[in-house]
């Protein structure tokens, strides 16, 4: 009998275990995924609640409106005033395509379902008509537009983002489409938002990633000088600077000025593909970041047992395998620009209810440490002469110091390549980081900077500081 | 018993009422005209509570009313839950709970004058597999499962009740030391018993006499090497099913990725977590979310309804009462006077609590979803009924038969209690 009271207790405290594993589950999924289950778009409340509900209204961060509902007919519809300029991040409600963008991720606020039931009788008795909450975002329109118009008709997008509090301000992606009439909407690739879903590969501005970690890998990194013969072989592999053009000798400050491949591919093959793809995971690479206001796919550093060592040298100066979204690449510039602190990116920055009173605040979040203080700085002032003395030149900014990183990208086969840009300003105390691709373009320095360029001076004249 | 600790035991019956009365009354007003028949069900569903816990504690002294009041409390969320979704079903589950609750009484009636109930492994084995055959033979399917008979324009679920047997087999079992070769017959049992519910293709209830027969032979023999044989074969058997039987992979795989197929295999799942995710902390009030879009929502998948309405707090405060129930449960193990009515005790109770893991964990995608009912809370008469004889046996253990031929006609019910418990 002592020993089925033994046994008991032990079979107990498994019980209680696996109770307490349940409840934890439960708590997590509610607490990690409550909102985005709530949101999503198999959430058949939401087309119920549509039906009932008039939607609230989406406002950037000055109060301009985005998309209101408005009477007509007598029937309540959707209208988004600035059309093709906040398609993306706005998004849309249709019967036939779905919901996209906030519409999609904040339905459950815009249609008011997570309302108290005070706020509901409050509607029904007193207003005789259910209104869901308006949605304030982080967004600046004056900054969106001018991202939408310097990328103009070409391919690509635009995030610009305050690096110290991870809010978007502007979010482009090309080609866009008029969520007002979206009857008429001819190709449906015009619908995906590039922002948060093109993983691109990243050509020279992974290079800030690959500095990052000789930086903190690599101890007389500084005090090394590297010889560019305009190519280096690794194993039966060329691998050529930009037109083939040999540097010469030049140090780290130099190599990234003027974008040096072969000194970087050489950095890489020093640090070793651990340490490379420790630093590249350090930055997120290979992971998906699934928020409640966006879903970021995976950028991508390949993990592979063994790894030759041109491959090793194509990852080093982001060729290869390596891809990553632009929303990604503005959290990396922001982190750099943030003393190495990731901030979460934010879309959205308060929920009012229909009678204009602020109901719920999102505040800044840090979602990571990728490096520490003096290297960010180190890595800042070679960006600054980036812009001031190498291929960033068409960056520069009269009295603001600039850092910025240029990208050119080979997008495979025979196609042009892609132009990257990634930059913030002012260098010293930066207020906005931007990242701009533009897609088959050609060279970073001459498609992709002038676009960060006129949006980073857009936000200092409009007093971003 | 200290007055406290009577006055305690009133005070959450108290609760309860009050629960019961205030949900009922919400869904009455809810609707205009008054829904009287809200009313009618908040005062009669009371009314049950109190004569029943009235009996409890005036004849059955010895045994644990708070079992008695969690059941309370868990059925009547249910009870509110299941009105919410269709008054019709809330009435016949006040019928089964009212069948339910006389079996726990005849069951603790009977205790008193039965004795030996340890002597008759063969009949509960032959009865078992009889009983978990006729489905096979005169059976109906339903979801699946070909697991349901008709009896008199009902359909009743053998696999719930041969549960009780199957707790006594093994019992009868195991309450002495036995060699290899003595528990071959058990062990024979148990794997047919299992076959069959495969065969019927009701996995859910097979996990669960999986596991309650391990955690039974574990207390009973310590030997670590039954229960890692056991885990093991459950693992081969467990990847065969997987690789041979589409519907078991199916399953597995609408757990692994749900979204992968959120319209058809997914759905299920999806639609039980979006509930979750829709209702918020305190729910989204009782009668103003939309649990009715949940598949199943008022047997399965009643969890999940529950938490969309009465909130993630109340769905955990649901979790812990089921393990309050468990360890009142095997707490009367732990006093128990011989193995067999430990043994009894503890296989009721895990019965309960593996059962409630395995519809809780599959609700919340912990693990593979498995049909099988939320003990007191999902909708079902088989359910209702025999986990009230669950509990009924559980309860019993602490009841002492009368010595046989000592039995007076003329001594009433409850006069025992004054002796020496
Ligand atoms: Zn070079």
């Amino acid at each position: 009998m002592n020993r089925i009271k033994r046994n008991t207790k032990q079979v107990l405290a498994v019980f209680a275990a696996v109770f307490m594993l349940l409840i934890g589950y439960l708590l997590y999924t509610y607490f990690f995924q409550g909102n985005r289950l709530a949101n999503s778009y198999y959430n058949k409340r939401i087309t119920q609640k549509s039906q009932e509900v008039v939607w609230g209204d989406i406002k950037d961060r000055n109060g301009e409106m985005l998309a209101v509902s408005r009477q007509k007919d007598g029937q309540w519809v959707r209208d988004y005033p600035y059309g093709k300029v906040t398609a993306h991040v706005v998004g849309y409600v249709d019967p036939k395509l779905g919901r996209a963008g906030i519409e999609n991720s904040q339905a459950t606020y815009l249609l008011g379902l997570n309302n108290g039931v005070l706020e509901q009788a409050v509607q029904r008795f007193v207003f005789h008509e259910l209104h869901g909450n308006n949605v304030i975002l982080t967004l600046d329109y004056r900054l969106q537009k001018a991202a939408y118009d310097a990328l103009g008709n070409r391919r690509g997008a635009v995030v610009a983002m305050d690096p110290r509090t991870g809010e978007v301000l502007a979010m482009v992606s090309k080609p866009d489409f008029d969520p007002n009439n979206l009857a008429a909407l001819s190709d449906k690739d015009a619908l995906y938002n590039k922002a948060l879903q093109g993983t691109y590969p990243p050509g020279s501005v992974f290079k800030v990633v690959t500095l990052a970690s000789a930086l903190e890998n690599i101890q007389d990194i500084d005090s090394q000088t590297f010889t560019c013969n305009g190519y280096i072989n690794v194993g039966d592999y060329k691998l050529s600077c930009s037109g083939n053009k040999a540097h010469g000798q030049l140090d780290i400050t130099e190599a990234l000025g003027v974008s040096c491949n072969t000194t970087f591919a050489s950095i890489g093959l020093q640090l070793g593909d651990k340490l490379l793809s420790q630093t590249a995971e350090t930055f997120l690479f290979n992971r998906t970041f699934a928020w409640d206001d966006m879903t970021v796919y995976a950028s991508n550093f390949p993990k592979e047992e063994q790894i030759t060592d041109d491959e090793l040298a194509k990852d080093a100066i982001g060729q290869g395998k390596v891809t990553v979204t632009p929303m990604h690449m503005a959290m990396i510039t922001s982190a750099i620009a943030n003393d190495g602190d990731m901030m979460q990116p934010r879309l959205v920055k308060a929920v009012e209810n229909s009678r204009g009173r602020i109901i719920r605040r999102f505040n800044p979040k840090r979602y990571a440490h990728v490096t520490d203080k003096p290297i960010a700085d180190e890595i800042t002032d070679m960006m600054v002469s980036v812009v001031t003395d190498g291929t960033g030149k068409s960056a520069r900014i009269s009295g603001v110091d600039v850092a910025g990183k240029t990208g050119t990208a080979q997008a495979g086969g025979q196609q042009e390549d892609h132009a990257w840009f990634i930059s913030f300003a002012p260098a010293d105390n930066p207020s906005i980081a931007v990242a701009v691709i533009v897609e088959n373009a050609g060279t970073g320095g001459v498609q992709a900077a002038p676009v960060a360029r006129k949006v980073m001076k857009q936000a200092l004249i409009l007093g971003y500081e | 018993m200290t007055y406290r600790a009577r006055g305690r035991a009133w005070d959450v019956l108290t609760a309860i009422i009050i629960f019961n009365l205030a949900g009922f009354i919400l869904l009455a007003f809810k609707s205009s005209p008054i829904d009287d028949q809200a009313l009618h069900m908040a005062i009669f569903t009371s009314a049950v509570y109190v004569i029943s816990y009235i009996i409890m504690i005036s004849f059955f002294k010895q045994c644990d009313k708070y079992i008695t009041l969690l059941i309370f409390a868990l059925s009547s969320i249910g009870f509110i839950m299941l009105y919410r979704l269709d008054a019709q079903t809330a009435i016949r589950q006040v019928q089964w709970f009212m069948l339910g609750i006389s079996a726990f009484f005849v069951i603790l009636i009977l205790s008193r004058y039965m004795r030996g109930l340890d002597r008759y492994f063969y009949i509960y084995a032959v009865v078992s597999v009889a009983l978990l055959l006729l489905p096979m033979l005169i059976g109906t399917i339903r979801g699946g499962a070909k697991n349901w008979i008709e009896v008199g324009g009902y359909t009743v679920q053998p696999s719930e009740f041969v549960k009780l047997l199957f707790i006594l087999a093994t019992a009868s079992i195991l309450k002495e030391k036995r060699s290899m070769k003595e528990l071959l017959p058990l062990m024979a049992f148990a794997a047919i018993c299992m076959g069959i519910l495969v065969l019927e293709n009701d996995l859910g209830t097979m996990v669960i006499y999986f596991a309650v027969f391990v955690i039974m032979l574990y207390v009973a023999t310590s030997n670590i090497i039954y229960v890692l044989g056991s885990l093991i074969t459950a693992g081969a058997v467990g990847y065969v099913a997987y690789l041979t039987l589409g519907h078991v992979r199916t399953r597995v795989e609408a757990w692994l990725n749900p979204w992968a197929d959120a319209t058809d295999r997914g759905y299920q799942i999806v639609q039980s977590l979006i509930a979750i995710g829709s209702g918020g902390w305190l729910g989204s009030g009782l009668g103003l979310g939309q649990p009715y879009i949940i598949p199943a929502a008022k047997t399965d998948f009643i969890f999940a309804a529950i938490a969309e309405e009465f909130g993630i707090l109340i769905a955990v405060a649901i979790i812990a009462m089921y393990f309050i129930l468990i360890y009142r449960g095997m707490k009367m193990a732990l006093s128990a006077n011989d193995p067999f009515n430990a043994l009894i005790a503890i296989g009721a109770a895990a019965t309960l609590g593996f059962q409630t893991f395995v519809i809780i964990g599959g609700v919340i995608k912990l693990i593979p979803l498995t049909g099988v009912t939320l003990p007191f809370v999902s909708y079902g008469g088989s359910s209702m009924v025999a986990s009230f004889m669950l509990v009924g046996i559980m309860q019993s253990t602490v009841i002492q038969p009368k010595p046989s031929g000592e039995v007076y006609e003329k001594e009433i019910i409850g006069e025992r209690y004054s002796e020496s418990y």
